[in-house]
């Protein structure tokens, strides 16, 4: 018996060998979780800051895995072969900007956080900018921000890994396969929080590798059997499938420069990117997490971006062009390593998830809600506020996904980009720039996300301003101008409002060697 | 040594220009240079890498100049982002190693002095 997936089928025999190894893997991954927990809480290290940061005491390869593992979703596995077969390489090419994703985000400013939070005690990235400019409503801005973003970036994830199980089961079992990706996830991420999640990014980070150089392996074996050489490949895509090898295919000029900004530059600088500067204490360890990271993150997101095209060259009758990693995993493949990838596809998707849902939810319940609102909460109230978040999250983003529609594709296409033009400048400009303001500050951030939003809307949703914004403007991405009003807002408005500026007790807690206890405490905040 | 520096300004001032506050943690100060340096060499390689697909891959496939087995302007992005990797690892192996801690030099003295550390 064989499921027909619409240009190729998967045996019953395969899909069980598949389904078997995934079993055992997530009997390890939350097998971990549990252990995880039941340790911290032999050590009495069962708070909320252990559980957001690992006591900071985290190795330098767990640091690369989690944020390797963090910015590389089911995309890496799913969506960009997919796109990469629909339309060719540049869909492969604007993501390479992301070869330094790491150095974007934890490269840039992790060493100034480490120093800052062994000054103040803080336990996530926004507390310290709380902290820098006095202002709850900056954190608060940041917090609803990033929440937002997150949550339908997780309806994202969620549906991809959905779609991939029921596939591969040949069943439909689109709802089954939400189950079991959020059900997973959840348990382990909420067991044992960050140390859990360092520990499953470890064998993550592995599976994925070896999915990925299984599949490029096999790709490049298969193609060179048929045509003789990769070149020879390229020139019949040339001659089948022009567009396959024509760099506007897919992507103007301008949306294609914009793609590879936010996709590369820009997602440096996000929540779940930056919460892995809260895990480490030691410079040796950060550096060899960072190079690891990076050259994880090349190897991975540079190969499985490259297969799209050349999986069109084997089979060009796909019907799901998401379905390309799924193709290669069951058609080309022995069923057992087909098990692996499977797993590795879950690993991306979980992986990002548990990152999403750990950011998200310190968002909501430290910085908003705790260090906002409700500051004389004891510890173990925070642990269980944040557990309620990390579970709302996923609740919230498991409704959005049982109901796909244009509608939910639009809500996460946005999300991230709103995200990144949100956060980016106000992020790495409100760290190190001496004269940035709160004011500022909160204008770069509303203005980032609501420029983006409205040039979202203009660019790809209304017919009448999508068909002048395609002539006009020659398609460009809504991020670009939406990421270059975020920082003219935070300069201007900054510069207007230098009179607001903080203490220098509290700058010289930001700025200088010298400084007084006094103002490093970070439950000082302001309005 | 520390309370009488601090104690020649007033802390709870906002009347200062940010531009010239002194003893500036240059740990802190590292950090922005690094910043500036990936953001920089990441955008100018998107810029460089974008403009040269465009202006090599929208032709004929049939007429397209081959370089590694790719069409040129494939496999010249890749090298540019390849460039653009090294570049940022070198950078971080070179990257001057110091103490994450509250803070640097006062640990130093304290140690040379067989203070404690703070």
């Amino acid at each position: 018996m064989s499921f027909d997936l619409g240009g190729f089928s998967i045996t019953a025999s395969t899909s069980q060998v598949m389904l078997i190894i995934f079993a055992i893997y997530s009997v390890v991954i939350v097998g971990f979780g549990f252990y995880i927990k039941y340790q911290s809480r032999k050590g009495g290290k069962d708070g909320l800051a252990s559980f957001l940061t690992g006591g900071g005491g985290l190795g330098a390869f767990a640091i690369a895995m989690i944020a390797a593992t963090n910015s590389m979703a089911g995309g890496t596995m799913v969506a960009a072969p997919g796109l990469g077969y629909s339309v060719g390489f540049t869909a492969a090419l604007v993501y390479y900007a992301g070869f330094l994703t790491a150095a974007y985000g934890l490269g840039s400013v992790g060493r100034k956080v480490a120093i800052l939070r062994d000054r103040t005690g803080a336990v996530t990235f926004q507390q310290l900018l709380g902290l820098r400019f006095q202002s709850k409503k900056v954190v608060g801005a940041l917090a609803i921000t990033g929440a937002f973003g997150l949550t339908f970036f997780a309806v994202g994830q969620i549906t991809s890994g959905a779609k991939v199980f029921a596939a591969v089961t040949g069943s439909n079992s689109y709802y089954l396969g939400i189950l079991l990706t959020i059900v997973i996830t959840v348990i382990y991420t909420v067991s044992g929080g960050i140390k859990s999640m360092a520990k499953v990014a470890c064998i993550q980070g592995v599976i994925m590798l070896i999915a990925t150089f299984s599949i490029i392996g096999v790709l490049i074996a298969n193609n060179v059997e048929q045509y003789g050489s990769v070149q020879a490949t390229m020139e019949y895509l040339g001659t089948a499938f022009p567009g396959a090898i024509q760099a506007d295919t897919g992507f103007s000029f301008w949306n294609a420069m914009g793609t590879a900004l936010f996709a590369g530059v820009g997602l440096g600088a996000v929540p779940h990117a930056l919460s892995v500067t809260m895990t480490y204490n030691n410079h040796k360890k950060l550096k060899q997490g960072v190079l690891i990271s990076c050259c994880v993150f090349t190897l991975i997101q540079g190969i499985m971006c490259f297969t799209g095209p050349l999986t069109r060259a084997i089979n060009p009758g796909l019907e799901t062009a998401d379905y390309t990693t799924i193709f290669n995993a069951t058609n080309l493949l022995p069923s057992w390593m087909g098990g692996i990838i499977f797993c590795g596809i879950f690993a991306a998707i979980q992986s990002s998830l548990a990152g999403l849902a750990m950011a998200g939810a310190s968002m909501l319940a430290k910085d908003f809600v705790v260090d906002c609102w409700k500051p004389n909460t004891p510890p173990k109230t925070q642990s269980t506020i944040n557990t309620a978040f990390v579970l709302g999250i996923a609740l919230v983003a498991t409704l959005i996904a049982l109901r796909p529609s244009e509608l939910t594709q639009y809500m996460i296409n946005f999300a991230l980009a709103a995200l990144a033009a949100a956060w980016y400048f106000p992020v790495l400009v409100g760290m190190y720039w001496k004269k940035a303001t709160a004011k500022g500050m909160l204008a770069s951030i509303i203005g980032g996300f609501a420029s983006y939003v409205l040039f979202y809307f203009m660019s790809s949703v209304i017919p009448s301003t999508k068909a002048w914004w395609a002539t006009a403007l020659g398609g460009v991405h809504a991020f670009l101008p939406a990421w270059l009003i975020s920082l003219v807002l935070l300069v201007a408005v900054s510069y207007a409002t230098q009179r607001d500026r903080i203490k220098l007790g509290y700058f010289q807690v930001f700025f200088c060697e010298d400084y007084d206890e006094k103002y490093a405490k970070i439950d000082t905040l302001k309005d | 040594m520390e309370d009488k520096k601090l104690s020649n300004v007033d802390l709870e001032s906002t009347d200062y220009d940010p531009a010239q506050v002194g003893n500036l943690d240059r740990r802190l100060e590292a950090g922005k240079k690094d910043a500036v340096f990936f953001h920089v060499i990441g955008v100018v390689a998107t810029v460089i890498a974008t403009i040269w697909m465009y202006a090599f891959g929208t032709g004929d496939p049939a007429e397209m100049k081959y370089f590694l087995g790719m069409p040129m302007w494939i496999s010249g992005a890749i090298v540019i982002y390849l460039v653009m990797f090294a570049a940022g690892m070198i950078w971080l192996v070179k990257w001057e190693e110091f103490p994450l801690t509250a803070r640097f030099k006062k640990n130093k003295e304290s140690e040379k002095e067989g203070g404690n550390k703070t």
